[in-house]
């Protein structure tokens, strides 16, 4: 337990000694939603109906801007070869470095919903607003994780990890975009969020064994 | 069970024999079946002439789910089993799983034009078949990426199986979505459900795709595996020259 919160905070010193690299999940979050009114207008009704999908879709697209750090500069520095010949179980050691990302990339995304959510000129924006993108965020940075640790030995995996995990992230953008809309039109939590977090638990469940097993490809 | 098939030897002894069989049979039957629905089968009530699209749609969705389904047991026994054989055929579902995956888009999008009045309509089954191929796709992708052959092997089994597992995710979460934003408005083939006259010439031509499936799945498999036999025998070859 000690070597696996060792790497977790490993994991957060390098990404803090990263630099501006840190936010740049959250930049691109935040670009995506400012730059769609420029193309849609400015109408209040149809910027807040698009609001929440759009917010899941920049959510989604902006995972897929570092996925490639959580694995490969570790596989080809043989740290995780390391890390597996001391003992340490691949599944924890996988499941604390994408707990890591997405600290770093995925919460303060969450973090910026409300202030999209302004943007795209909601009605009723409350802490609860929240909630929905957190959910979503841990499903989508757990299967990316997978498709990081698929491609972890490839080189320039950008476009061919962005093919591999979409698919996995319908169920949160559908159930997500859903919540949102409720949230954000004043009515109070639906099915929708139970939903999100049935399904992060099933991601949860899932992908540290994929990752694992994945990562042995070297 | 598995082990008495899953040798190659004997794969390719039983193959050799069953290919031209399977062949045979879908293009026959493939052939007649559509002559089948295309001249004898009756108008039907609503659509006239239009609803003998689906004798090509609903066998190409069907067999390329099973296709689908192929390549993950063929996944999941590699990943277990440690067998290529069930790698191989896994791989080689592959090209037609997809090529039946869009074969169903497209003739349901041609469907769709005189029924619903536009090509695309986001109905639930409609995107849940365009998620399955953009996996499929992904798994195609992934494999051809890696030099190594089992490392594409084991990554795309993996793949497989994590598609495999959100795929009714992904299907269930698309049902919900598509009852809570369209009011089911458009003419479904439940308007006149599925008489015997409709009924025996679809089952005959699930059957074709079926077999041709088959055939074309033993066709990719015989010629993987006469592939890595010649490149095992090459470097054998060159390992004695030099």
């Amino acid at each position: 337990m000690r070597g696996v919160l060792a790497i977790f905070r490993r994991e957060l010193v390098l990404a803090w000694a990263g630099g501006s690299g840190l936010f740049l999940p959250a930049a691109f979050f935040a670009g995506t939603i400012f730059l769609a009114p420029l193309g849609v207008g400015t109408e209040p009704r149809l910027l807040s109906a698009l609001g929440p999908g759009l917010i899941f879709v920049a959510l989604c697209l902006a995972s897929l801007t570092t996925l490639e750090r959580i694995f490969q500069a570790d596989l080809e520095t043989g740290a995780l070869d390391h890390q597996r010949l001391a003992g340490l179980s691949m599944e924890l050691v996988t499941l604390v470095k994408v707990a890591a990302h997405w600290l770093v990339s995925g919460l303060p995304i969450a973090l910026l919903t409300p202030i999209a959510a302004v943007m795209m000129r909601a009605e009723t924006v409350s802490a609860a607003t929240i909630l929905p993108v957190l959910l979503g965020s841990i499903t989508i940075f757990l299967w990316g994780g997978v498709g990081a640790s698929l491609t972890a030995g490839l080189r320039r995996s950008g476009p061919l990890v962005a093919l591999l995990v979409l698919p996995l992230f319908v169920p949160v953008v559908i159930f997500g975009a859903e919540e949102l809309n409720h949230l954000l039109t004043g009515e109070t939590f639906g099915a929708g969020l139970s939903l999100l977090a049935a399904n992060s638990l099933a991601a949860l469940a899932i992908s540290p064994f994929a990752m694992s097993l994945a990562l042995k490809l070297e | 069970m598995f082990s008495t098939f899953a040798n190659p030897h004997r794969f390719m002894a039983l193959s050799k024999w069953l290919l031209p069989v399977f062949a045979g049979l879908g293009i026959v039957m493939l052939a007649s079946g559509w002559v089948w629905a295309i001249f004898f089968v009756p108008e039907e009530q609503y659509q006239g002439a239009t609803a003998r699209i689906m004798y090509i749609h609903v066998p190409a969705a069907m067999v390329s789910m099973a296709a689908y389904a192929t390549m993950a047991v063929g996944s999941l026994l590699y990943l277990t089993l440690k067998h290529t054989l069930a790698d191989v055929a896994a791989k080689s579902a592959a090209p037609t799983a997809a090529a039946l995956s869009f074969i169903c888009l497209i003739t349901g999008a041609l469907w769709g034009r005189p029924t619903w009045g536009t090509y695309w309509v986001w109905d639930a089954r409609l995107t849940s078949m365009l998620f399955q191929l953009f996996l499929i796709l992904g798994y195609m992708a992934l494999r051809s990426a890696f030099q190594r052959e089992q490392d594409a092997a084991r990554a795309g089994a993996i793949l497989c199986l994590v598609g495999a597992v959100n795929l009714p995710i992904i299907k269930f979460s698309v049902d919900w979505w598509n009852t809570l934003h369209q009011p089911a408005g458009f003419i479904t083939m439940s308007g006149s459900s599925l008489a015997g006259e409709f009924f025996w010439p679809l089952l005959y031509n699930l059957f074709a795709v079926m077999f041709v499936f088959g055939a074309l799945l033993m066709a990719a498999m015989r010629a993987d595996i006469q592939n890595r036999q010649y490149e095992a025998k090459l470097a054998r070859l060159n390992r004695s020259g030099s």
